[in-house]
C-alpha cells in the first residue's frame, strides 16, 4: 500500500531564512552597502590608480590595471598625457591617483575637483587611499573571524560533545581567555612581533574565538542528546562524523550571526590599532591609518577625519545590521522547529 | 536457550546524582537494577511499565548507547558488554532502534535520501552509486513514494516521519530492532497503519522486536511475550495472552484494570492505584512495589522477591503468588 | 434539561483574506447542566480551537472567529468585552490543559498559585485563603495537603500537578470546566485516577464538563455525550453507549477499528484508515473524509453532508449513514 504524499513546495532551511531576512528593509539596505563595498574592494585597481583600465597600444588591447604585460614593462604610467599619446584608445580609472604616490605640492589640501576627498600630509589622495584601504579592512575582518571561527568550532565542539572532564578543562580555557583584556593583549603581542597585516589578522582571530566557542559548546551540549544524534550512534557513525556532519549544521545559525558581528568588531579593532600606530605598516593604506594622521591636523583637515570615520562607521554599522537582520530571520524559524 | 538472540544477565545501570558545589556523587539513580532477560529469535517481546520504570533505559543500554554499570549483554552469543567502539561498529548493523518522537528523530537539515542512506554510507553496504536505488527500495518497503527523496523532514506528518525512521533502521539490514514507543506520539488512525507496517516488515526481513510501550492495548496486540517493569526490575513476564487473561503480580493487575474499556458496560469497578511512583533514587526496601501494593505483608517490606517460574513461560516476582 | 452552554454554528479561520483557511466549520455543540460532553478527534481536527474559542483564548491574529454564537447563561460570549470575559474566566468557566507541570509557574509553590487564583476572584483574608486551598487540595485527592501546600511544581509528579490544576480550576466553583487533553501526558494508572476525580466532582457539584481528547477510552469511560470531529467539522454526535455500540459514520467506525482490542490475537490485520489527515489548506471539497472513506460515492465529492438524526439522541453527517449497520 503506497501512501499519497501530498507535499508542498520544498523550502530548504536557508531559502526560508532568506525570505524572512528580506522582510527587514534596513538589513537589506545594509547588505547592499556591504556588497557595494566588496565590489569597491575587489575592483580597487579599476577605480583608483595610475594604470589605465583598458588601452589599445600598437593594435593590441591591454588591461594594465589588472594584468602585468611583458610588452608594457618600461612604460611610465604616471604621466597620463604620455600614455594618451602612445595609445590609440585608453580609459583611465575615475580616480587618477594611486594610494601611495606623494605629491609634495598638494600637501593637506581640502577636497577639490582634482582630489575629491582631499590629500594627506604627504600629498596622497585620500579617496584613493580609502578605496585601496577597503580590501585591507575587509580581509582583516574576514580572515580574523575565519580563524576565530575554526578555533571556536573545534574547541567548543569538543567541549560540548564530550562533556565531563574534557569540557571542564576547555571551559576553564575559555574563562581564562575571556578574562584577558583582549585589546591590550593584541597590543602586547604586536609589540613583540613584526607588525604585518598577517600577524594582525592572526592575532585578532586567535584572541576572539571565545564567543563562538561558547555558542557552539552550548548547542552541542543540547543537540547531542537529541534522538536523531542517538540514531547516528546506533547506526555506527564515529564521533567526528556525528560532530561535523550532523551536529554542526544544526548549531551553525547563531554562530553565523556572531560571525557577522565579529567582522564588524575586527574592522573596528584594526582601525583602532592603526590609529594607535600599531596597525598595518606603511605604505599600505588602511582606513585607520588615514584616521590616525588626522590626529595631528584635526584643527583644519576635517577631510582626514570625516571620510575614513564615515567609512568605518558605515561599514561596521552595516555588518551589525546584517547580523541583526540575520538573527531575527532565524528566530521565528527556530521556534517553528 | 540457544535460539536466544539477546541474553541479558543481572544488568544494572546506575546514573550518579551529583550535588554540592563540587558536584560530588551523593546518590545513584537506579534506572536498571538487575535485569535478567532472554529474547528469542523471531519473537516480539513487549515491555511495559509506567514512566520512570527504566524501559527506555533498557532499550538504550541494549544498544550500548549507555554503558552498563554491571551485568552482561550477549547478542547472538557474542558478549557485547564491554566491546570498544571499533569492535562494536560492525555489530551495530544488527541492532537498530526506532524512537518515540518522530519530530526529533530525524535531522532537520538532512534530506530524506541522505537520512536513509546514512547507514549504507557508514558501513559501505553498497557502492556509492547504488545508494539511491537501495533507498528507493526501502522507501517502497515502508510505503513511501520516491518523490520524497529530496524533501526535508519538516515537510512530513508524524506518521510519514516514522516511516522514514523505520527505513533508516532497515537500511543496514538489522536482525533485532528496539522499538521505543514508536506509535505513542501518533494519531490513532496512523498508529494502526504503522502497527501493520511493523508486522509486514517483521515477516519480510525476519526481525526480532523489543517493543517498548506504555500503551497496553498496542502491546497486547503486537507482542508474543510481554514483560512488566517496575522501578528498574522485571516483575512479571509471560506470553501475551497469559499476561492479559491471567495476570499474577499485583502491579500487573492494577495496570490492566486501569485500561479504560471502550463501549462495554462499565459496571466493573476499576481499582485505582494509590500513591506516587517512588523515585528511582530512593528505591523502597524489600519488594519495591510494597509502598503501593494492596496486599503487601511484612515479608514484602523486608525481603526482595526474585523472578520465579510459575508455569510454562510465566514468571513472577512476588512473595504472595 | 437546561443547557449551560450552547455553541451555535461556530466557524474559525486562520490567516488573512489572501492566505486564510478555515479550521473550524459550522460547529454546534450543546452542553447540558451537570453532564460531561466529550469532543474526540485526531490532531488538526479543530477540537482545541473550538474549546479555546469559548473563552476567547485564541491568538487573534492569526485566528479569527468568523461566524457563530456562544451562548452561556443567556449571554453571547463573543459579544462581551475583554474585561467582562476576564470576570467569567476562572470563576464561571475554567479550563485545564495538557501539560500540567509546564502549566504551573515553577518559581511559586502550589499553595501560592492556587491562593492567587482564589484571591483574583474573591475578597478574602489570608487565613481564609489558606483554609480554602487545603480544602481544595483535599477535594482533588492530594494526600497530606498541609505539607504539599509548600511544594514546588517540580517536586510533584505529573498526576499530582494535574490535580493541582484541577484544584485551581475549581476554586470558584465554576459552572463549566473545559478540560483539554487532561490525561494525555500521564501514565495509564494516573489517568484512571484523574478520570475518576473528574467524574466524582461532576457528581458532587453538578458542574458541566467539556472533555477534549483523542483518547476514545477516556471518552468511553465518563462522557455522557460524544461529538466526533474530523477536519474542522462534527461528523457524528451521540449518547455514549450509542456511539460506541452502534457508530453511524465511517470515520468513527474506522477510528474504533484502529484500536486493538484487549482480546484480539494478531492473526488479523488491524483495520486501518488509509491515507493521511488533510491539512486545512488542502481540505477536500464536499465531505472532507471522502478521500479516505470506504463508502465514498460521487455525491460525497461535491456536497457537504449535514448532521442528520439517525435515531434518538444520535446524529451523523454522512449520506450513507442509513446503510451502516454493524
Amino acid at each position: 500500500m503506497k501512501e499519497e504524499t501530498k507535499l508542498n513546495e520544498s523550502t530548504g532551511y536557508w531559502s526560508g531564512v532568506w525570505i524572512e531576512f528580506k522582510k527587514d528593509k534596513l538589513s537589506v539596505i545594509a547588505l547592499f552597502l556591504i556588497f557595494s563595498l566588496f565590489i569597491v574592494a575587489v575592483f580597487d585597481d579599476l577605480l583608483a590608480g595610475k594604470k589605465p583600465i583598458i588601452m589599445k597600444y600598437q593594435n593590441n588591447i591591454y588591461l594594465p590595471a589588472v594584468f602585468k604585460y611583458k610588452e608594457l614593462v618600461g612604460i611610465d604610467f604616471s604621466d597620463h598625457n604620455k600614455i594618451k599619446d602612445i595609445s590609440s584608445f585608453v580609459i583611465f580609472p575615475p580616480v587618477k591617483y594611486s594610494a601611495t604616490e606623494n605629491d609634495l605640492f598638494s600637501v593637506l589640501s581640502p577636497p577639490d575637483k582634482n582630489h575629491y576627498f582631499g590629500t594627506d600630509d604627504r600629498g596622497r589622495d585620500v579617496l584613493s587611499r580609502m578605496i585601496h584601504g577597503a580590501i585591507i579592512s575587509l580581509s582583516i575582518g574576514f580572515v580574523a573571524v575565519g580563524i576565530a571561527f575554526i578555533i571556536g568550532i573545534i574547541l567548543g565542539g569538543i567541549a560540548g560533545y564530550y562533556g565531563g572532564r574534557t569540557d571542564f578543562i576547555i571551559s576553564r580555557l575559555f574563562e581564562i581567555m575571556i578574562t584577558f583584556p583582549v585589546f591590550f593583549l593584541i597590543l602586547t603581542i604586536l609589540a613583540f612581533r613584526d607588525p604585518s597585516i598577517y600577524n594582525i589578522m592572526i592575532v585578532i582571530g586567535a584572541t576572539g574565538w571565545t564567543g563562538i566557542a561558547r555558542l557552539i559548546r552550548g548547542d552541542f551540549l543540547k543537540i547531542r542528546n537529541y534522538d536523531y544524534i542517538t540514531a547516528q550512534r546506533a547506526l555506527g557513525a564515529n564521533d567526528i562524523r556525528i560532530m561535523f556532519v550532523h551536529i554542526l549544521p544544526n548549531a551553525l545559525a547563531p554562530v553565523l550571526v556572531a560571525a557577522t558581528f565579529g567582522v564588524a568588531g575586527a574592522i573596528l579593532t584594526e582601525s583602532a590599532l592603526s590609529f594607535l600606530g600599531f596597525g598595518v605598516p606603511p605604505p599600505t593604506p588602511s582606513w585607520g591609518d588615514v584616521l590616525s594622521q588626522s590626529k595631528k591636523y584635526v584643527d583644519f583637515a576635517w577631510w582626514l577625519v570625516i571620510f575614513p570615520g564615515l567609512a568605518i562607521f558605515l561599514t561596521v554599522t552595516s555588518f551589525n545590521l546584517v547580523g541583526e537582520g540575520f538573527r531575527n530571520a532565524l528566530d521565528p524559524k527556530l521556534r517553528g522547529r | 536457550m540457544e535460539n536466544s538472540i539477546v541474553k541479558i544477565s543481572n544488568l544494572k545501570k546506575y546514573f550518579p546524582v551529583k550535588t554540592g558545589v563540587f558536584s560530588k556523587t551523593s546518590n545513584y539513580l537506579k534506572a536498571l537494577d538487575g535485569i535478567n532477560l532472554d529474547i528469542k529469535k523471531g519473537e516480539t517481546l513487549g515491555l511495559v511499565g509506567e514512566s520512570g520504570c527504566g524501559k527506555t533505559t533498557l532499550g538504550k543500554t541494549l544498544l550500548r548507547l549507555y554503558d552498563p554499570t554491571e551485568g552482561t549483554i550477549e547478542f547472538n552469543e557474542i558478549d557485547i558488554t564491554n566491546l570498544n567502539s571499533g569492535k562494536l561498529r560492525p555489530i551495530r548493523k544488527d541492532i537498530q532502534i526506532i524512537f518515540q518522537d518522530p519530530y526529533s528523530s530525524l535531522n532537520p537539515r538532512q534530506k530524506v535520501e541522505s537520512i536513509i542512506g546514512e547507514g549504507l554510507l557508514i558501513h559501505g553496504i553498497v557502492k556509492k552509486s547504488e545508494i539511491r536505488n537501495e533507498v528507493i527500495k526501502l522507501l517502497d518497503d515502508v510505503g513511501l513514494n520516491k518523490e520524497v527523496l529530496s524533501r526535508y523532514p519538516h515537510e512530513f506528518s508524524g506518521g510519514q516521519r516514522q516511516r522514514i525512521a523505520i527505513a533508516r533502521a532497515l537500511a543496514v539490514k538489522p536482525k533485532f530492532i528496539v522499538c521505543d514507543e514508536p506509535v505513542s506520539a501518533l494519531d490513532v488512525s496512523v498508529q494502526a497503519q504503522i502497527i501493520n507496517l511493523f508486522f509486514k516488515l517483521k515477516k519480510e526481513y525476519n526481525l526480532t522486536y523489543l517493543f517498548i510501550s506504555h500503551d497496553l492495548r498496542v502491546v497486547r496486540y503486537i507482542s508474543d511475550r510481554v514483560a512488566v517493569m517496575y522501578l528498574g526490575k522485571i516483575v512479571e513476564i509471560a506470553s501475551s495472552e497469559q499476561l492479559y487473561k491471567n495476570p499474577l503480580h499485583p502491579y500487573t493487575k492494577l495496570l490492566l484494570s486501569s485500561i479504560p474499556n471502550i463501549g462495554k458496560k462499565k459496571n466493573i469497578k476499576r481499582e485505582i492505584i494509590k500513591g506516587d511512583l517512588p523515585s528511582p533514587v530512593n528505591i523502597p526496601s524489600g519488594c519495591r512495589f510494597h509502598t503501593r501494593c494492596p496486599i503487601a505483608e511484612q515479608r514484602c517490606i523486608s525481603s526482595e522477591p526474585e523472578l520465579r517460574n510459575i508455569n510454562k513461560l510465566h514468571n513472577v516476582a512476588c512473595h504472595l503468588v | 434539561m437546561e443547557n449551560i452552554l450552547e455553541i451555535k454554528n461556530l466557524s474559525v479561520s486562520i490567516g488573512d483574506k489572501q492566505n486564510g483557511f478555515e479550521v473550524v466549520s459550522d460547529v454546534s455543540i450543546s452542553v447540558p447542566k451537570g453532564k460531561i460532553i466529550g469532543i474526540v478527534g485526531e490532531s488538526g481536527c479543530g477540537k482545541t480551537i473550538t474549546a479555546l474559542s469559548v473563552i476567547k483564548l485564541l491568538p487573534d491574529p492569526p485566528a479569527k472567529i468568523t461566524s457563530g454564537e456562544i451562548i452561556f447563561k443567556n449571554r453571547n460570549l463573543l459579544e462581551l468585552s475583554d474585561k467582562q470575559l476576564r470576570l467569567i474566566r476562572g470563576s464561571e468557566i475554567s479550563m485545564i490543559f495538557q501539560e500540567p507541570v509546564s502549566s504551573l509557574n515553577p518559581v511559586f509553590t502550589i499553595g501560592e498559585q492556587i491562593g492567587e487564583t482564589i484571591r483574583t476572584h474573591n475578597k478574602i483574608n489570608r487565613k481564609e485563603e489558606n483554609d480554602r486551598v487545603i480544602e481544595l487540595l483535599k477535594l482533588v485527592g492530594i494526600p497530606d495537603p498541609e505539607r504539599r501546600y509548600s511544594n514546588y511544581p517540580h517536586e510533584m509528579s505529573g498526576g499530582m500537578c494535574q490535580r493541582v490544576m484541577i484544584a485551581m480550576a475549581l476554586c470558584c466553583s465554576p459552572d463549566l470546566l473545559i478540560a483539554d487533553e487532561p490525561t494525555t501526558a500521564l501514565d495509564v494508572t494516573v489517568e484512571a485516577g484523574i478520570i475518576e476525580l473528574i467524574n466524582n466532582l461532576r457528581n458532587e457539584t453538578s458542574m458541566s464538563v467539556i472533555l477534549i481528547t483523542h483518547d476514545l477510552g477516556v471518552i468511553s469511560e465518563i462522557a455522557d455525550e460524544v461529538y466526533v470531529m474530523y477536519a474542522g467539522r462534527i461528523v457524528e454526535n451521540a449518547k455514549n453507549e450509542l456511539l460506541f455500540n452502534n457508530p453511524k459514520h465511517p470515520y468513527t467506525i474506522g477510528l474504533l477499528n484502529s484500536i486493538p482490542d484487549l482480546s484480539d490475537s494478531k492473526s488479523k490485520d488491524l483495520k486501518m484508515i488509509p491515507g493521511n489527515i488533510p491539512s486545512p489548506q488542502n481540505y477536500p471539497k464536499g465531505c472532507r473524509f471522502n478521500d479516505r472513506c470506504g463508502l465514498v460515492i460521487d455525491k460525497c465529492k461535491y456536497n457537504v453532508p449535514r448532521l442528520e438524526q439517525v435515531e434518538n439522541k444520535h446524529q451523523s453527517a454522512c449520506f450513507r449513514s442509513g446503510e451502516i449497520n454493524l
